[in-house]
C-alpha cells in the first residue's frame, strides 16, 4: 500500500472549486478565474452546505457533500482499517452524516472536522477490539471553560484554512509523523518502529506539529 | 477549579486521532472533561484530522456509491435512545463513571492493607492496565518507579510528587525514569486513575514479592 498522502493543499483548494451545473451532478474541476470570467457561481462553502442540509433535508444538496467528502472517507477508511470494507465503511459514515447533519454547528468547526470524527468513530467501532472513551457535554462533572464561548470558539472555516495551510508549511518529518498517527492508525511506539526512530524523538515530532498548528491560531503552547 | 497539570501534546494529538489504546484514552477523556482549555487544543486536533482528509488524493465517487446511500437516505432514522438519565452532580466524569457504572460510592474497592485500596477496570486493549486508587489522607503511594508509562488523573483529594501538588483533574505523566513517592495530601483521602503499560516495579523486594499477592 501505498504511503503517499499530499499534505501540501493541493492547488485547486484555493484556485479551483466545483461548479454544479443545470444537469444536478458535480462538473469537472473549473479554476475559479474560468469561473469568474464565464460568471458562473462556485459551490458554497462545505461547511455551510452541511448546516444548510442539516435544515432543510434537501438530498441534491447533500449529493455534492457526498461527491466532495464519499472519496476522501473512502481513501481514510482503506488506509486505516481494510481496503475491502472502505466502500461500506465510507456508505455507513455518509448515512451517519445525512442522518445527524442537524446537530452540526459551523460556528465550532469546519464540515471536515465533523465528518471526520464521526468517520474515526465508526473506523474504531468497526476495527478495533477496543473503544475510545468520550466525552459526554451533558456530564454533571463536566467543567465549563470560564470565557464566553465566542471569544473560544475556532471560527469554522477560517481556523479550518489557517490550519490547512500550516499543514503545508510543515517539516517534512512532522509531517509525516501527524498523518501516519491520522492516516494509518498507528500508535507512537509502531510509527517510532516503522520509522526506525527512538520513540522520544516521535512525541517531540509531535510536539513540535502540533504546537506550529495551535500557535497560527493564536493559542498557546504546550500546557505541560 | 484551576487545572495545573495538562495532558501532552502528543497524547492528545494520538486520542484526536484515534489511534490511542482504550486505557489511555480513558486518561485522556477524564482530564478533557474537568478541563476545559485541553478541550480547546483537542479542537485545533481535530481540525487537523479534517484539513488531512481535505488533502488526500482521491478518485471521484462511484455513481453506484452515491445511488447506494441515496437509497438509505429515505429510510426514518428511528429517534436515538433517550439518554440515560444523569445524576445531578458527579465526581467521576462520564467516560469514567461508564466503567464503574455510577459514581464514586458505587466503587466496590478492594482493600490493599494500610487503608489503600485499589480495584482495577476493564479494557478491551492489551497494553495498558487500568485502576482507581485510594490513598489515605498524608499516606504515601509505596515507591515505585514504572517498567514504561503512567498516567494518573486526580479524582478527589490531592497528592504531592516531590514538590509538585496535584489537585482534581490534574494530570501526571511520569515515565520510566522517574523513581516517585505520591503522597496523598493530609486534608483528605485522594481517588485517582492510574493507567499503566506495565505492571509497577516497587523498589522494595517485600513489596516485590507481594505483588501477585495483592494484584498491583
Amino acid at each position: 500500500m501505498s504511503l503517499e498522502i499530499s499534505i501540501a493543499a493541493p492547488a485547486w483548494h484555493k484556485g479551483m472549486q466545483l461548479v454544479r451545473p443545470k444537469s444536478g451532478r458535480p462538473a469537472k474541476r473549473t479554476s475559479t478565474t474560468a469561473l469568474m470570467q464565464s460568471g458562473m457561481q462556485a459551490e458554497p462553502d462545505m461547511s455551510e452546505l452541511l448546516a444548510k442540509v442539516g435544515k432543510t433535508r434537501d438530498v441534491e444538496q447533500f449529493e455534492l457533500l457526498f461527491r466532495h467528502f464519499a472519496p476522501r472517507v473512502k481513501a481514510y477508511m482503506a488506509r486505516t482499517g481494510s481496503a475491502a470494507g472502505a466502500e461500506e465503511l465510507m456508505q455507513e459514515t455518509m448515512v451517519a452524516v445525512w442522518n445527524k447533519a442537524a446537530m452540526y454547528d459551523p460556528a465550532r468547526g469546519a464540515a471536515s472536522t465533523w465528518i471526520f470524527s464521526i468517520a474515526r468513530n465508526l473506523r474504531i467501532d468497526a476495527y478495533r477490539r477496543d473503544r475510545r472513551p468520550e466525552l459526554d457535554p451533558d456530564d454533571p462533572a463536566f467543567q465549563p471553560s470560564a470565557e464566553p464561548a465566542a471569544d473560544r470558539r475556532l471560527e469554522g472555516e477560517q481556523s479550518a484554512e489557517l490550519i490547512r495551510r500550516a499543514l503545508a508549511t510543515l517539516p517534512p518529518d512532522q509531517a509525516e509523523v501527524l498523518r501516519l498517527a491520522f492516516y494509518e492508525d498507528n500508535s507512537q511506539s509502531t510509527i517510532a518502529a516503522a520509522l526506525d526512530l527512538p520513540l522520544g524523538t516521535v512525541k517531540s515530532r509531535m510536539r513540535l506539529a502540533f504546537s506550529k498548528l495551535r500557535s497560527v491560531l493564536g493559542q498557546p503552547g504546550d500546557l505541560t | 477549579m484551576t487545572i495545573r497539570h495538562h495532558i501532552g501534546d502528543d497524547l492528545l494529538v494520538s486520542y484526536a486521532a484515534g489511534s490511542l489504546a482504550e486505557g489511555w484514552s480513558l486518561a485522556v477523556a477524564t482530564h478533557l472533561a474537568l478541563c476545559p482549555e485541553c478541550r480547546d487544543r483537542l479542537a485545533v486536533a481535530e481540525a487537523a484530522g479534517g484539513q488531512l482528509l481535505e488533502t488526500l488524493d482521491v478518485e471521484p465517487a462511484a455513481d453506484q456509491s452515491w445511488s447506494a446511500v441515496k437509497a438509505r437516505l429515505a429510510t426514518p432514522v428511528g429517534r436515538p435512545a433517550a439518554p440515560a438519565p444523569q445524576p445531578k452532580t458527579a465526581v467521576l466524569p462520564a467516560p469514567l463513571r461508564r466503567y464503574i457504572g455510577g459514581d464514586v460510592d458505587a466503587i466496590q474497592w478492594k482493600m490493599l492493607g494500610r487503608g489503600a485500596a485499589q480495584v482495577r477496570l476493564k479494557t478491551g486493549d492489551r497494553e495498558t492496565q487500568v485502576r482507581l486508587l485510594k490513598i489515605p489522607a498524608g499516606k504515601p503511594v509505596p515507591e515505585h518507579s514504572h517498567g514504561g508509562r503512567e498516567l494518573t488523573v486526580v479524582l478527589s483529594g490531592a497528592f504531592n510528587d516531590g514538590e509538585t501538588v496535584f489537585a482534581r483533574g490534574d494530570i501526571e505523566d511520569a515515565d520510566a525514569s522517574i523513581q516517585h513517592i505520591p503522597t496523598a495530601t493530609p486534608e483528605a483521602d485522594c481517588i485517582c486513575l492510574a493507567v499503566t503499560d506495565a505492571p509497577l516495579r516497587f523498589r522494595s523486594w517485600v513489596v516485590r514479592a507481594l505483588q501477585p499477592i495483592l494484584g498491583i
